[in-house]
């Protein structure tokens, strides 16, 4: 086990630039989530500790060790792939020994390594199996157990959950989780989703078009995004944003667009002229006096999505902005209707239009 | 579920069945004449039965045209041919297809250009040059050309082959420390077995197919085709011991497709159809 450190790292391919000056530390036996949507440079970023790609400048290190030069079998580290890379003339059992073989292990440390994985796994009754003859979930706990045999320096995983269907994903992510607190291993775990990232990283770096965009626990990541992008990108539904005024005058703060005003108490610091506005649906609800939220503001219901213990309402309050609302689940608002909604106090995001960079909550 | 309309179908199989009658047509034809009896006064045509059956021609055919001959220089070349191509035909096909070096395209290039020029071509300074090195009807002669020729297609047969394996296989076995060599045999090769499988059995037809550099460039050692050709040349009238000898040299080949017919399926689709 060790610390995974990557400094100043940029990767090109061609004219292209994968990842730039990319700069994180990976603390001893930490699980770190790299998270971002397509091309975010996050798979690269994984790659490159592996071996499996050659960085352009910088250095990664594991451990006390540079391994910028050194071929992916003497980095000591093991990778699971999305598509799990299971050897398909191999049974289980060879498939979980290979590594250890290739290495010229003594069979009998070989035997107890790939037994003591396949019974944390439970995949005891499949050791005389061939992957094909393996469901999709299975196949994937052969993966994860390929990598534990090796017992390595990290465990490296690209979206190994991304195969599988809904219901086992939420399964096999409490798992991989307990896992990894279990053998104490470093771990490195790319996705896309950032549900999966939040519910598994001790902490999360959000990536965007081969830059880390923010890096911290998934709390403070979603109490306090660093920017419009990471604000954007993790909650679900996601953030609504609106362009709107700022005027401040001793300790008030109003907020407008057009027919849009809001007026918030409290002083959060010299703001620009104009801000862009963040409001999480799950801080905005339909109005109801005497609750003690922001507003109250009013739009024309665009949509509904009844979610079952609640609905999730579109109002449009303006042109071209529209924020998501709260509703309970009994709740009998129709398209089209007009309905006031507000905000609950300290849950005003604001950022900068000209950097997108986080300026306050209020 | 088949949502084809029913005539679609019903076309497919015409064509299909128009198809197969067309290849085996010759072949009914000749199986039957070879049953015919011997000598001028019989006359096989197309497909009428013969007035009796009997194999006696195939026996006359074997030990007349010295077929045994034939057939041991066939094998010895094919036996030493097949290996020999299909061998350097995934190496070199592993190299194309998963390794990056200087000059790679160009090389691809120039042993496509091996399968684009006909041996009809190259025959005349091929010629001098087997016998600058005293190859002249010689085993060798042949087996050298031959795979040199294979290789050509060899090369760019397992290259699709290896071209269509999972990258995330070949990295999973780097960092699990396999060398190339490693990679290749014990992960590759197996996972490519119908790929390899049906480009052996290309192979053997083809070596044992062989008859233009038979002619050219052996006089005591021709192969089965070769030798067939100056049996008919003997025996140009006796229709009935000339197919007979035609069955003797296809037969092989058709035991190896047979056997080999599931394997050999699974490889031609190969790449062709996903999952």
């Amino acid at each position: 086990m060790a610390r995974v450190v990557y400094d100043n790292v940029t990767k090109r391919f061609g004219e292209v630039t994968a990842l730039r000056d990319f700069s994180l530390e990976i603390e001893d036996g930490e699980f770190v989530v790299l998270v971002g949507p397509s091309g975010s440079g996050k798979t690269t970023a994984l790659r490159l500790i592996a071996g499996l790609e050659a960085l352009t400048a910088g250095e990664i290190r594991v451990g006390e060790r540079v391994v910028n030069r050194l071929a992916p079998r003497d980095r000591d580290i093991a990778m699971v792939f999305q598509d799990y890379a299971l050897y398909p003339q191999m049974t289980v059992y060879q498939n979980l020994a290979f590594g250890l073989k290739m290495r010229k292990m003594p069979k009998a440390e070989i035997d107890r390594r790939v037994r003591h994985a396949a019974d944390m796994l439970d995949i005891g009754e499949l050791l005389q199996r061939k992957p094909r003859a393996l469901s999709g979930g299975q196949r994937q706990r052969v993966a994860l157990g390929r990598a534990l045999v090796r017992e390595p320096q990290a465990f490296l995983m690209d979206e190994p959950l991304s195969n599988l269907d809904a219901k086992l994903r939420v399964q096999t992510r409490s798992e991989i989780k307990h896992l990894q607190k279990q053998v104490g291993t470093t771990t490195v775990y790319v996705t896309h989703d950032q549900v999966e990232a939040m519910t598994m990283g001790d902490r999360i770096a959000i990536m965007s078009e081969g830059v880390l965009e923010q890096v911290g626990d998934p709390r403070a990541v979603y109490e306090r995004p660093a920017n419009i992008f990471v604000a954007g990108f993790i909650g679900s539904p996601a953030m609504s944003f609106a362009r709107m005024n700022v005027q401040q005058s001793d300790g008030h703060l109003t907020l407008s667009r057009s027919e849009l005003r809001l007026e918030v108490t409290g002083d959060p610091g010299p703001l620009p002229f104009e801000v862009i506005v963040g409001v999480r649906p799950e801080h905005a609800w339909i109005w109801r006096e005497g609750q003690g939220l922001r507003g109250p503001l009013e739009g024309r219901v665009q949509f509904v999505e009844m979610l079952g213990k609640e609905s999730m309402i579109g109002v449009d309050v303006s042109d071209d902005v529209t924020f998501v609302v709260h509703a309970g689940a009994d709740s009998s608002i129709s398209l089209g209707e007009r309905v006031q909604f507000g905000v609950e106090p300290g849950r005003l995001y604001l950022f900068d239009p000209a950097t997108n960079g986080a300026l306050a909550r209020v | 579920m088949n949502t084809a309309p029913r005539r679609q179908i019903a076309f497919n199989y015409f064509l299909l069945i128009l198809c197969s009658a067309v290849a085996i047509y010759p072949l009914v034809g000749i199986g039957l004449a070879s049953l015919y009896p011997r000598g001028p006064a019989s006359s096989p045509s197309g497909f009428s039965l013969p007035p009796t059956f009997g194999w006696h021609n195939y026996v006359d055919a074997w030990t007349q045209g010295k077929f045994s001959g034939y057939f041991k220089v066939s094998t010895i070349v094919a036996a030493v041919m097949v290996p020999a191509s299909v061998v350097l035909s995934i190496l070199g096909g592993y190299a194309f297809a998963t390794m990056r070096f200087r000059g790679a395209k160009v090389i691809f290039w120039l042993f496509i250009l091996g399968l684009i020029i006909p041996t009809e071509a190259t025959i005349v300074p091929l010629y001098y040059d087997v016998r600058a090195m005293g190859l002249i009807d010689t085993y060798w002669a042949l087996i050298l050309l031959e795979v040199s020729g294979e290789v050509s297609f060899g090369i760019y047969w397992m290259r699709a082959a290896f071209m269509s394996a999972p990258r995330s296989l070949l990295e999973a076995a780097r960092i699990d420390g396999a060398s190339s060599w490693r990679t290749l045999w014990g992960i590759l090769v197996p996972f490519a077995r119908p790929a390899i499988l049906t480009l052996s059995v290309l192979t053997f037809a083809d070596s044992w197919n062989e008859f233009f550099l038979a002619l050219v460039f052996t006089v005591n050692h021709m192969t089965a085709p070769a030798g067939l050709a100056s049996f008919q040349g003997r025996y140009t009238t006796d229709i009935a011991l000339v197919s007979a000898g035609a069955m003797i040299v296809a037969l092989p080949i058709v035991i190896v497709f047979i056997f080999f017919q599931r394997d050999f399926m699974r490889g031609m689709l190969t790449g062709a159809v996903k999952g």
